[in-house]
């Protein structure tokens, strides 16, 4: 023999009611402390960090620039804005990469060394090292079969 | 726990801020909100009960409230730190960037309203007997919003962030 023990039935309509009678309305526009607090924090670490943004805004800027000269084949152009990237001590890997193709495109004779030292301890990818491989001056591959 | 939970787990700034968005909407719309969970570790990661709306315009404010908050914060958030680890490509710069970047991340990937926001939507314009034109925008807002929820298996919700955090860089030529 088993015994049920169901709740009794109610509709939607009161189990909404019993709902609202458990739950008051919360005051408009009112959010927990901790929420107030985290926002305080990132209100002072987003105002901290463009604090910091002056000095990488104008690298970014001659950056870009760097690259549309660069695709637009004014080499002179693209290497005075990398050199000022570059003097300014933004030394990474993009940076150094595309500095390193205007010397080879721009300026294969006078600046091949400082091509190489750019990309010295750099890895690619397979498209990348193909990009690079594309314009490298026959001058390389003939040293590259002089020490094999 | 499931991958969407974890994601949720390690993405709570952004569910966090889409609740915020909720109730925002619903105090500027007038809509009283009875219960909010900002977040939560359970297959709903948070939610905001609030009155029956009645107009139309309010029930499509609330539930693209996080669409709007999430991906405005979600561009201004990751704008300095995209210079310096995007658009420089440096390493080793202030943590703060970092966080930064992890946070306004983490609130475009959650700025998609779920589809339960756009059928409350489509339920209303059915209730209110609205015109044919709005029926028809709600479907297409019910279609959307249940296409970017099951994108989110191949990682949308983390590609539209990311789209997100490129947009003031490019209006500003950084990149």
């Amino acid at each position: 023999m088993t015994t049920e023990n169901n709740p009794p039935e109610i509709t939607a309509e009161e189990a909404w009611e019993q709902y609202l009678a458990q739950h008051p309305p919360i005051k408009a526009h009112s959010y927990p402390m901790w929420i107030k607090i985290v926002a305080v924090i990132i209100i002072i670490l987003s105002t901290y960090s463009l604090t910091l943004i002056p000095k990488y805004y104008g690298a970014a800027r001659t950056f870009a620039h760097a690259k549309k000269e660069y695709s637009a084949e004014n080499y002179a152009e693209a290497f005075n804005d990398m050199a000022s990237v570059l003097n300014a001590g933004f030394y990474s890997k993009d940076t150094r990469v595309l500095m390193a193709k205007i010397m080879l495109k721009g300026f294969p004779e006078e600046e091949y060394e400082n091509a190489l030292d750019l990309l010295e301890g750099l890895s690619f990818k397979d498209r990348e090292y193909k990009e690079i491989m594309d314009i490298m001056p026959a001058r390389y591959f003939e040293e590259q079969k002089e020490d094999k | 726990m499931i991958p969407g939970q974890l994601i949720s787990f390690f993405t709570f700034p952004g569910v966090i801020v889409h609740e915020i968005a909720h109730k925002f909407f619903c105090d500027l719309c007038k809509v009283p909100v009875f219960e909010v969970s900002y977040f939560n570790t359970t297959k709903t990661p948070g939610y905001v009960v609030h009155a029956p709306v009645t107009r139309l315009k309010h029930s499509f404010l609330i539930a693209i409230g996080p669409l709007i908050i999430n991906s405005v914060l979600c561009m201004l958030l990751t704008f300095s730190a995209f210079i310096p680890l995007v658009a420089l490509d440096l390493e080793g710069v202030n943590f703060v960037f970092y966080i930064l970047m992890w946070l306004g991340i983490s609130l475009g990937m959650h700025a998609f309203p779920s589809p339960q926001d756009a059928e409350n939507f489509k339920d209303l314009t059915k209730a209110t007997k609205a015109n044919f034109l709005i029926k028809i925008f709600a479907w297409l807002f019910v279609f959307v919003t249940s296409l970017a929820h099951a994108l989110k298996a191949i990682w949308f919700d983390l590609l539209y962030a990311i789209g997100l955090s490129w947009v003031l860089p490019i209006a500003l030529g950084l990149v």
